[in-house]
């Protein structure tokens, strides 16, 4: 194994220690999806008022929605520009470039370790909404192939990606609490998390299309619940390739300008 | 009670300072909690798009609820919620040393502290979703109504005010947990959507456990006129009782606070 290899193996433990040393935190960040995917399905259900199908979609398939997502947020939704540009802003960034190992490379190592972490942590609370949800919960209901296990990589990729774009913009901006708070709102709405795409508004869902949020988890789960095939399955991939690239691309731009901007001292 | 007054007037005085000297991040603040507030607008929109009532709720009755949910989350977040979040950081820090030695109520001093003016963009966006839900309930809601619904949202915000307190309270022995506000956010979270959409044993455990069915659920209910008299006496018992448990709590938790310092 290279020398490279080996010290992103080390990275990666050092990372998840380091998440399991801050469970109990790391815990209650996981609550907010564990509500989310005990109550959404539940006003869902009570909307249905005798109906089969509701925008195509019948109760179990609602219910395997939510579960769905939430499982797939834990993986893919990567919320790293809070700390990075912490790091930026207390001048915290410095120890990371005089290493002999690129910043792009320790951050998708800790954002992986704790993407991991996480999903196993969310383990246990995803099978108490399985046992709430059990006369809905149906296995057959998901195809869990091929396609979609390369849709969830590509989800966590372009994730990781964008909040990377974003992350740069701590060294421009002085305050960038408000921005990234923003950032939530088309993230909520667009990558599936409130609803499934398709029940939202054509204005949306053409929004959907044309930004990166849908690309993280609104494909990936749609794939597992066989809502995208052939062409639309075909596009929705090409999307998540196209929206992982430019993201890279764009992110490095960024992050090559910012460093000219970098003090070092913190601001 | 004087000096109380005094202390909370110098409180006001000081937050004013504070937010003149940021002015640009307070409009920034109104317009970002607006945007929340839009945000839960698209939610509901894109639910009743695909129905006409939920759990028996329709559309203007929901806006209602929310409506009143940012109004507890407006009053909340101005009058205590930055103040008791600091809990933590006071415990990590060791500043709260500070705070037990002055000769006021550490409990008044640290929930009436600092006064966020910022919040009014979410007072705002209640109004609107108030005023969106009035122009289309049929009836509108008669003045004894009105007055049941101002009285169980206070009871509201104090059963709020109490489990935030708490929850922070923790804090003086989960030291590394630095997100225990999240608790209190979930708590809301689940306040926004009627507590008539879960089944029955969410509905007890949200009724006679958490009290979340009193933050908003109730009171909404109240000035709907579809409340029943029974719960609504016991939103009182509540807010009260657990506010002396919240006090309590925290004198118990003080025992088992050492100083970070020495």
């Amino acid at each position: 194994m290279s020398l490279f290899w080996r010290k992103v193996r080390a990275l990666f433990v050092i990372y998840f220690q380091d998440s399991l040393a801050y469970r109990a935190s790391g815990f209650l960040w996981i609550l907010t999806d564990l509500v989310q995917c005990l109550i959404m399905p539940m006003v869902w259900l009570a909307a249905y008022n005798g109906r089969s199908e509701l925008g195509g979609y019948h109760p179990a398939q609602m219910v395997m929605y939510y579960l769905m997502v939430a499982l797939t947020s834990n993986f893919v939704v990567s919320h790293l520009m809070w700390d990075v540009a912490y790091e930026i802003k207390e001048g915290l960034l410095s120890q990371w470039l005089v290493r002999p190992f690129p910043f792009l490379w320790v951050l998708f190592v800790r954002n992986l370790s704790w993407r991991v972490v996480r999903t196993f942590l969310f383990l246990p609370m995803l099978g108490l909404c399985i046992l709430y949800y059990r006369s809905y919960f149906d296995l057959s209901l998901l195809r869990l192939e091929g396609w979609w296990l390369l849709s969830l990589v590509l989800g966590h990729l372009v994730s990781f990606f964008s909040s990377f774009m974003l992350a740069n913009l701590a060294f421009w901006l002085q305050e960038t609490y408000s921005v990234f708070g923003l950032y939530y709102i088309p993230m909520l709405l667009l990558s599936g998390w409130v609803a499934p795409l398709g029940l939202t508004p054509g204005w949306l869902q053409w929004l959907a299309a044309v930004l990166p949020f849908r690309y993280t988890t609104a494909v990936p789960v749609e794939i597992a619940l066989g809502k995208l095939t052939s062409d639309a399955l075909g596009v929705a991939i090409l999307g998540q390739f196209i929206w992982a690239g430019l993201g890279l691309a764009l992110g490095w731009v960024l992050w090559r300008k910012g460093l000219h901007q970098y003090t070092g001292v913190g601001m | 009670m004087k000096r109380y007054l005094r202390l909370y007037r110098a409180f006001l005085r000081a937050s004013f300072v504070r937010e003149a000297e940021f002015r640009a991040n307070f409009w920034a603040k109104v317009v970002f909690n607006l945007i929340w507030v839009g945000f839960f607008v698209m939610t509901l929109k894109i639910i009743y798009r695909h129905t006409k009532a939920v759990a028996g709720w329709t559309e203007p009755e929901a806006f209602m609820l929310a409506s009143t949910c940012y109004l507890l989350d407006a009053f909340i977040a101005t009058f205590f919620y930055f103040g008791l979040s600091e809990i933590p950081t006071l415990v990590r820090t060791g500043t709260l040393d500070f705070v037990l030695f002055k000769p006021v109520d550490s409990q008044f001093w640290i929930s009436l502290r600092r006064i966020n003016l910022d919040q009014l963009g979410g007072l705002v966006g209640a109004g609107v979703l108030a005023a969106y839900a009035l122009l289309h309930l049929q009836p509108l809601p008669s003045l004894a109504n009105v007055g049941l619904y101002l009285l169980m949202t206070l009871c509201g915000i104090l059963i709020y005010y109490s489990f935030h307190f708490t929850m922070m309270t923790l804090g003086i022995w989960l030291v590394r947990v630095e997100n225990l506000w999240v608790l209190s956010d979930v708590f809301m979270q689940i306040a926004r959507f009627p507590t008539d959409v879960f089944d029955l044993i969410l509905r007890r455990v949200f009724t006679y456990l958490l009290p979340i069915a009193f933050l908003a659920t109730i009171p909404t209910k109240a000035l709907l006129n579809k409340a029943d008299l029974g719960f609504l006496w016991f939103a009182v018992l509540w807010a009260v009782g657990f506010f002396a448990f919240s006090r309590f709590f925290w004198r118990f938790a003080l025992r088992f606070y050492t100083s970070a310092s020495s």
